[in-house]
């Protein structure tokens, strides 16, 4: 299962109409809209499908910037059962490109 | 708190998201997340463009398992592109070189022979051979280098000592010859040194933003981002876009202006002309600020000196001339609305708004520009026009207010530009050319008087050619794809690579085109897997920690420079009167000369660790037993703090690791946002005001410029317009790219992008494949009348980063006569169905 944090910057009046093309498609959510900024994550089962999904949006009528902010991925059956909130996301180790936030930054 | 590991996700994913955004969503709590302690997390410059993103790079078991955008970066904050964001996987494809590879038959080289694993030894042992060979035979103008603005700033720096004070040779250009060229020669001529003046916080201070060709949207997402949100939020705020044909970021643009390709250069003078004509300009700015010019005319294309175009050409070079106010106002009166909107194609009340915003005196204007105004063949020119109009209105120097050129490689402003990589450039602005500068450059490398030599090298394109002709004989390209990029591959590239005379060595992570048209292919080590700095287009220099180790016996571009140097007694290279200037030098080799040389060596062997504790190779620092990355930047900057040429400080090497990159001039330890300015400027005294110092007598130069033609448009028979270019997803040649599968799938191929009744009228339709033809050479594509870039008639964008269609084939090597940079933009093709 891979989850996603994207922006998406929506013209000044098509904010409203690209929100629900966003939620109409499949695993997409609107989390916050303050100013024309929308707060998206997208859901797919299948990693290779982020990229496809982040370009159509940049092709959505409306849509005037894409920026991408966090990847998670890991298997879906880890996903399945409830879990203690921190904890090790061992499968990052297998797959290069699964960016766990970090909020205290790198340390320097 | 028991949290589903879904929703335990995803809130982080809203949590960086909103954060990212500067939104608050109550209830969401970003300390939730907490960090995972088995992946080490440390920062570094993006790989692929100017922009000069900081990602943090997320290290487990040696190897990069995840990146993300740095929250902490001023440049990203925390955003990260499509490209950057798949950047954990540029160094894992499938084909990396692991081993360096001869051609040879029966065990000896062989130009024509199979491509056979040797070991390093081997491979420098034949490279010394044949460098040594040319330089006895024809001297140190048979050797040279292609190299890179991807290069780190070590890398360029030890690159450029080995060639111009080492094999004593200028010719060593940078694939930033490509880009970044004619942006240089237009900061010389006006300001007399390079780069920028304003910072990417020009993007939340303007008002209104003008793209001069530059696609944005799709090249430089991150600053688009920002700027979209200035856009989005900052009332009365506007966007003005040219280009020749429409791209993404006319979506947000409040006027879109399509112009015929060249006719930029009367768009611009007519703005100047606007701004005398209703006396919108600012007389004292202009006064105490400005000095008006004129530059020779009619000065060719840059061809072959044979070429029917170079022989009626009756001007040549860039001496200015001064010339008065009512000069320059007269030259640009011919610029008015109605010529310049016929001649343009672009509507009078289009080109009316856009100089209304320029001469508003209460508009902050930044102006934006990239490949559209440096791959032209009077690129020198148009950037000038530019810095007229804001020099005009002296809408300069101050937030908001900037006339900005973008950059396309990670380090064309860090390595190429500020290091001096070019056949005419030492570090920090200084040129071959002038005695002083080689005598200062001598100087702090501790050499003989008379040891660089003063006339510029070969230029990217003239070292093509003179492949072909069998002058340049030993060549190293190092860090660049310069067979898929250079122009006219038909003509000049290839035939010049496999000329038998010839002996040609590739340094690359991956087979590209060029390592594959090679003699002998040394394997690269990449990115994170050495210690690294780059510095990206608004003067910010960063730097990283080598990450993981690199593959096999791959090797960093620096440790190749460096081991070679080691192949060379002096005596072998230097004259004998050159080394009697200097005896202490005799019998050493360059190695010992150029970086064993009690200054690049200063810096013992130590442990490199975070201030966490982390601890990191440095693979380099063991081979040759000291800090030569510290050594190399240390003796550098001595070019910036004490050389010639003012306000080119850098800060110390160990500063860089520890924050997010400074802009320079750094003076004790500040950075600079914006040059020239009082209050901004260091090198700007109290009561000065305003002070351009890279001139002389502190004046900036408006350089008046007309509109000429290009030198190949479209005819009867080659009726189209070809500009080349890239899409946001793959970077430059696509050879990192195109190795990650996300990318990959998302734009597999390049694609001919056609207005629709262009394809109808040649029997064409989406989705059908065509022959696109000019007078050096053809390829097939597939017809895309529909999507991102949409072509007005008369005109076909083709992207260049596939390496299975080279659209080099078809361009024409024209160049600037001043940069020497391509003109990519512009050819004259015809497109058929088959």
């Amino acid at each position: 299962m891979n989850i996603s944090g994207v922006i998406v910057y929506a013209a000044p009046d098509q904010a409203d109409k690209v929100e629900r093309n966003l939620v109409a498609i499949d695993g997409v959510e609107v989390h916050a809209a303050e100013d024309s900024k929308l707060v998206v994550t997208v859901e797919h089962k299948n990693i290779n499908a982020l990229a496809d999904r982040v370009m159509k949006f940049q092709d959505m009528a409306g849509v005037m910037s894409v920026a991408m902010v966090y990847q998670h991925n890991e298997d879906l059956e880890t996903l399945s059962g409830d879990e203690v909130l921190v904890e090790d996301t061992s499968s990052c180790a297998t797959t290069n490109n699964c960016n766990d936030y970090t909020p205290e930054g790198a340390p320097l | 708190m028991k949290l589903s590991r879904r929703d335990f996700i995803k809130t982080n994913a809203i949590a960086a998201t909103a954060a990212a955004a500067g939104i608050t969503i109550p209830g969401i709590n970003t300390a939730m997340a907490k960090a995972n302690n088995k992946i080490r997390w440390d920062k570094a410059a993006c790989r692929f463009c100017g922009t000069g993103c900081s990602v943090l790079v997320g290290t487990k078991d040696g190897r990069v398992v995840a990146t993300q955008g740095d929250p902490e970066s001023p440049v990203n904050r925390g955003l990260n592109c499509i490209k950057g964001y798949f950047l954990s996987k540029i160094m894992y494809g499938k084909d990396r070189l692991t081993k360096p590879l001869l051609r040879m038959t029966n065990g000896k080289y062989d130009k024509n022979g199979e491509f056979t694993e040797v070991s390093w030894d081997q491979a420098f042992d034949i490279m010394a051979d044949k460098f040594k060979t040319a330089l006895k035979n024809k001297g140190p103008t048979s050797v040279g280098m292609f190299g890179s603005g991807q290069w780190t700033i070590w890398e360029g720096y030890a690159a450029s000592k080995l060639l111009k004070a080492g094999f004593r040779s200028n010719n060593l250009d940078p694939n930033a010859r490509h880009c970044m060229a004619s942006a240089v020669g237009a900061f010389m001529r006006g300001f007399g040194s390079d780069e920028p003046m304003g910072c990417y916080d020009d993007l939340e201070h303007a008002d209104a933003f003008v793209l001069w060709g530059a696609n944005m949207a799709e090249m430089h997402p991150i600053l688009w981002s920002r700027l979209t949100d200035t856009r989005l939020t900052k009332e009365g705020s506007e966007v003005h876009v040219l280009s020749t044909f429409k791209n993404r970021c006319f979506d947000l643009s409040d006027n879109s202006m399509v112009f015929t390709p060249q006719t930029d250069l009367a768009i611009a003078n007519y703005i100047a002309h606007y701004i005398i004509e209703t006396k919108s300009y600012n007389k004292k700015f202009i006064a105490d600020n400005v000095n008006f010019n004129k530059t020779p005319t009619d000065i060719g294309y840059g061809l072959r000196p044979e070429h029917p175009l170079e022989k009626k050409k009756t001007g040549k070079g860039g001496k200015l001339s001064k010339i008065s106010f009512e000069e320059y106002k007269k030259s640009v009166a011919k610029y008015d609305l109605e010529y310049t909107s016929k001649l343009s194609g672009v509507p009078e009340e289009k080109l009316l708004k856009l100089a209304k915003v320029y001469a508003d005196p209460k508009k902050k204007v930044t102006s934006f520009w990239t490949m559209g105004f440096n791959q032209h063949t009077r690129g020198v020119w148009v950037n000038g026009l530019v810095y007229n109009i804001h020099l005009l209105m002296g809408k300069i120097s101050e937030p908001g207010n900037s006339p900005f050129s973008l950059t396309g490689q990670p380090s064309a402003c860090g390595t190429a530009r500020e290091v001096g990589t070019f056949a005419h450039r030492l570090p920090a602005d200084l040129v071959v050319k002038k005695k002083a500068h080689r005598d200062f450059s001598e100087k702090v490398w501790k050499l003989p008087e008379g040891t660089i030599p003063p006339k510029p090298g070969y230029h990217a394109v003239l070292q093509n050619r003179m492949l072909k002709d069998g002058k340049l004989n030993a060549y190293w390209v190092m860090c660049n794809n310069n067979v898929q990029a250079a122009p006219n591959f038909n003509e000049e590239t290839y035939p010049g690579y496999r000329n038998p005379e010839n002996f040609i060595v590739v340094s690359d992570p991956y087979p590209t085109v060029t390592a594959i048209a090679a003699d002998l292919i040394l394997p690269a080590a990449m990115w994170v897997e050495k210690e690294g700095g780059y510095g990206n287009a608004e003067r910010r220099t960063q730097f990283w920690r080598q990450q993981v180790k690199a593959p096999g016996e791959a090797k960093s571009d620096l440790w190749q420079l460096v081991e070679f140097s080691k192949r060379f007694k002096v005596e072998e290279v230097w004259p004998a009167d050159l080394i009697a200037k200097k005896p202490e030098v005799k019998g050493k080799t360059l190695y010992e000369i150029l970086f064993k040389n009690g200054q690049v060596n200063k810096y013992p062997k130590q442990k490199i660790t975070d201030s966490a504790g982390n601890q990191y190779s440095n693979d380099e620092m063991d081979d040759f037993g000291f800090y030569i990355q510290k050594g190399l930047f240390e003796e550098y900057r001595i070019f910036g703090t004490k050389g010639p040429k003012i306000g080119h400080d850098l800060g110390d090497y160990d500063t860089y690791h520890k924050l997010r990159g400074l802009r320079w001039p750094v003076v004790n330890g500040k950075e600079t946002l914006w040059r020239y300015r009082e209050g901004y400027d260091p090198f700007v005294k109290k009561g000065e005001g305003v002070k351009f110092y890279g001139k002389k007598d502190g004046k900036a130069n408006i350089i008046f410029a007309p509109f000429e033609p290009a030198p190949e448009m479209p005819d009867k028979e080659y009726d189209l317009w070809l500009s080349t270019g890239r899409v946001l997803e793959h970077w430059h040649s696509g050879s990192m790219t195109r190795r990650v599968p996300e990318l990959y799938k998302a734009f597999p191929d390049a694609v001919l992008f056609i207005h629709p009744n262009d394809a109808r009228k040649r029997g064409l339709r989406r989705g059908m494949t065509a022959k696109v033809t000019s007078r050096r050479g053809d390829i097939l594509l597939r017809v895309e009348t529909r999507g991102r870039n949409r072509p007005p008639e008369g005109l076909i964008f083709v992207p260049w980063f596939d390496a299975g269609r080279l659209i080099n084939k078809l361009t024409l090597d024209a160049t600037d006569p001043l940069s020497k940079e391509t003109d990519y933009k512009k050819c004259a093709v015809k497109v058929e169905k088959v």
